[in-house]
């Protein structure tokens, strides 16, 4: 394995790591690069107007605060997300609403309309949409909770590992920084493997290690434990100051709630300069009722300030910050920093880039460890672990965009009063893939490379036409309209198409020089 | 508007520091020797050229959001002077033997016209 | 010419078995020291109890994967059990001396 050098015992771990765990990977890179645009693909698969700009925080609360009031005015607990600009639409959410005749508790979740004066819901077709996407990128999918949390943990310590190793096993960090020898066969890769690695290792240090602190408590609970003595008191009292806030109970004595004017006001003057993130009502129209305001920092949505109000004379109860440590605002600045809630359109493009990048440098470092292989090892010499390898690297670096692609098609295509039409989308997805990954193991290797990278620049294509002929909010509409957010969707299938076909073209080139 | 001003002074700056390292110097000016005093010339301007870049960033938000935007910056401007290099060293060279199996034609045209 | 005798390596010297038995030192032992070892830092290091586990918790992972660093690394199995044996039985009794000695 080693022959005692650091460097040499890292590349051996390096490789293998990457080499066993690379798909799922790169699975998970995939998914969550596209998930920085989850609301835009929201709206793209609901299909029906164009982004709208956001209304008031004002009018937001008055239609949340009204629907609520109707919906489920006993309930333990309302939650209202005001409109925003990704997504317009506020959201009102409440927990256990006791249900006449029946002991059971009614919970859910709402997004209302704008442009009416009455509050209703928005109601779209049944779509995962880009929250289901972006969720695969820790949960997977067919998987049961333990299950993908367990996994998703493991893969990530992985990825971290490699991302270190990868550092440790660079010979010429500083001196080969810019360097990229373009049509060089094995070498080329290695650079093109380097050369992304080395430009997004930030952006790769960030994302795999926040990703790790996300799951943390569900890894690592017995420091807590321990620390506290395996005392559930002290923990519940301690751990406490990690949670939202202390949940307030209903006293079961009708009490008139502060009404929407006063509400906005207390909100513009306690936030002040900060951007309201949320409003969380506990024990609503009750003598207890309690209203938090949470903010978030320009970094972070964990991290900002928590104001109790309360419910029913608006008195402040307290103002304090979310993290009350400093190992809790390094945590939260770097949950915050992983999820990049706060960005704008540059820097969320830039979120975007980095994650191809990323995704990019899993995928050259799978195709590198075929390529200086292949140099070596005569045909006959070539087992059935190494063309595994090579139809698994086709398979999953080609498959699984032409399988998202297919995953955006369905939304257009499968019948909108089709019963569990939002799973089925799913099943496009993963069937896509299937028929993807097989294909290179019944195919000469060659031919599989840029058959399958011509499909599913083909599959790419086919978004923006599909949706011409589909749905209203189509490119020219949508362009015309200077409705970029949605554009932007259409015209990414396009260039992404442009590059397989040029890198099919290439591949093809070189194959036959 | 403030992110693309950014971008071209950091790609400018990464361009100029990849100019220090006597490997990529040679590819662009193969003629001229790098001496000490370059190096370290060019260095200073283009680590002084991120700073700018960083500075332009946090004129019109805090620190902390300019220092991430500039991660993702430059990403892309490391990538896009390491493609440019390359690229540009395979253009001369190419260039290079074209002009050089130009002339060995000429030659070889000259010797084969001078023998009949 | 005789044939070439093989004589089978002993199951625990085989390759796949020295990584498997690496992997499953870093999965057991590996894995409960650094949760003993988590403990016996929020013990030993000063100041707010509740800081200092968050950043040990935060930081847990970073010991985890320089821990498993160091497992494939390290050439002997017997080093590697070893030391996380010795490792898990400090960490673990030195903590629960010092509860011993909060509580008293």
């Amino acid at each position: 394995m080693n022959n005692g050098s650091f460097r040499k015992s890292m590349t051996w771990l390096h490789t293998w790591v990457g080499l066993v765990f690379c798909w799922i990977m790169y699975f998970m890179f995939v998914t969550g690069t596209v998930g920085y645009f989850d609301e835009e693909i929201d709206h793209w698969m609901e299909a029906d107007t164009l982004m709208q700009s956001p209304i008031s925080v004002e009018k937001s609360l008055a239609l949340s605060y009204e629907f609520l009031a109707k919906k489920a005015p006993e309930a333990k607990q309302w939650f209202l997300v005001p409109s925003q600009s990704r997504n317009p639409f506020p959201t009102a959410s409440w927990r256990d609403q006791p249900i006449e005749g029946s002991e059971e508790l009614d919970s859910g979740s709402k997004r209302l309309n704008l442009d009416s004066a009455e509050p209703t819901e928005h109601i779209v077709r049944d779509t995962g949409g880009g929250q289901r996407l972006y969720r695969m990128h820790y949960r997977f999918h067919y998987m049961d909770r333990t299950l993908y949390t367990y996994l998703s943990i493991f893969v990530t310590l992985l990825m971290f590992i490699g991302v270190v190793s990868g550092v440790v096993i660079h010979r010429k960090i500083f001196i080969d920084f810019f360097t990229f020898r373009q049509f060089k066969g094995a070498k080329s890769w290695l650079d093109f493997h380097n050369i992304l690695s080395v430009s997004s290792l930030p952006f790769q240090l960030m994302i795999t290690y926040s990703g790790l602190i996300f799951m943390v408590t569900s890894f690592f609970p017995l420091i807590a434990a321990g620390s506290y003595g395996f005392d559930k008191d002290t923990m519940k009292k301690e751990l406490s100051k990690l949670a939202t806030g202390e949940v307030v109970e209903r006293a079961n004595v009708s009490a008139k709630m502060i009404d929407v004017e006063t509400l906005t006001k207390k909100v513009s003057e306690h936030t002040k300069n900060q951007q309201l993130q949320n409003i969380r009502i506990q024990a609503p129209n009750d003598q207890n009722a309690t209203i938090t305001i949470n903010t978030m920092s320009d970094i972070s949505n964990y991290s900002g300030q928590k104001i109790v109000l309360n419910g029913v004379t608006g008195e402040l109860i307290s103002s304090e910050q979310k993290s009350s440590s400093s190992g809790l605002s390094f945590a939260y600045v770097m949950l915050g920093l992983h999820e990049g809630l706060f960005a704008e359109i540059g820097l969320r493009w830039l979120y975007f880039i980095a994650g191809v990048v990323g995704s990019a440098m899993i995928a050259t470092g799978a195709i590198y460890y075929v390529e200086k292989r292949k140099v070596k090892l005569q045909e006959n010499e070539k087992g059935k672990g190494f063309k595994f390898v090579e139809s698994m690297n086709i398979g999953t670096i080609v498959g699984l965009i032409a399988a998202i692609s297919a995953y955006f098609i369905a939304n257009r295509l499968l019948p909108l009063d089709m019963e569990n039409r939002a799973n089925w989308e799913v099943h496009c997805l993963f069937l896509t893939w299937a028929v993807f990954i097989i294909h290179p193991f019944i195919r000469p290797i060659k031919k599989a490379w840029s058959e399958q990278l011509i499909a599913t620049a083909v599959l790419l294509f086919c978004i923006p036409i599909v949706n011409f002929f589909t749905s209203q909010i189509h490119l020219i509409y949508t362009a015309t309209n200077g409705n970029w957010a949605l554009a932007a969707i259409d015209l990414s299938a396009i260039v992404f198409g442009v590059i397989l076909i040029l890198t099919a073209r290439l591949y093809t080139k070189r194959e036959t020089v | 508007m403030m992110l693309l001003i950014s971008f071209a002074i950091s790609q400018l700056a990464t361009f100029i520091i990849a100019m220090s390292m006597p490997k990529h110097y040679r590819q662009i000016l193969t003629t001229h020797q790098q001496t000490g005093l370059v190096k370290i010339t060019l260095m200073l301007v283009g680590w002084s050229m991120i700073i700018l870049a960083i500075f332009v960033l946090a004129l019109q938000q805090s620190i902390s959001l300019a220092l991430t935007e500039y991660f993702g910056v430059v990403t892309l401007n490391i990538i896009l002077t390491a493609l440019f290099f390359d690229s540009y060293a395979r253009k001369r060279a190419t260039s290079k033997n074209n002009a050089y199996s130009r002339n060995r034609n000429t030659v070889q045209n000259q010797s084969i016209s001078a023998k009949y | 010419m005789p044939l070439e005798r093989h004589t089978p390596q002993p199951f625990f010297k085989r390759p796949s078995m020295y990584i498997t038995s690496k992997i499953f030192a870093i999965c057991t032992l590996g894995f409960i020291l650094i949760n003993s070892l988590g403990v016996f830092l929020s013990f030993v290091i000063p100041g707010d109890q509740f800081d200092v586990l968050v950043w040990i918790t935060v930081l847990a992972f970073l010991f985890y994967s320089g821990l498993i660093m160091w497992v494939f690394h390290e050439k002997s199995l017997k080093v590697i059990w070893l030391s996380l044996t010795i490792g898990v039985i400090f960490t673990v009794g030195a903590s629960l001396l010092m509860w011993w000695g909060k509580n008293q």
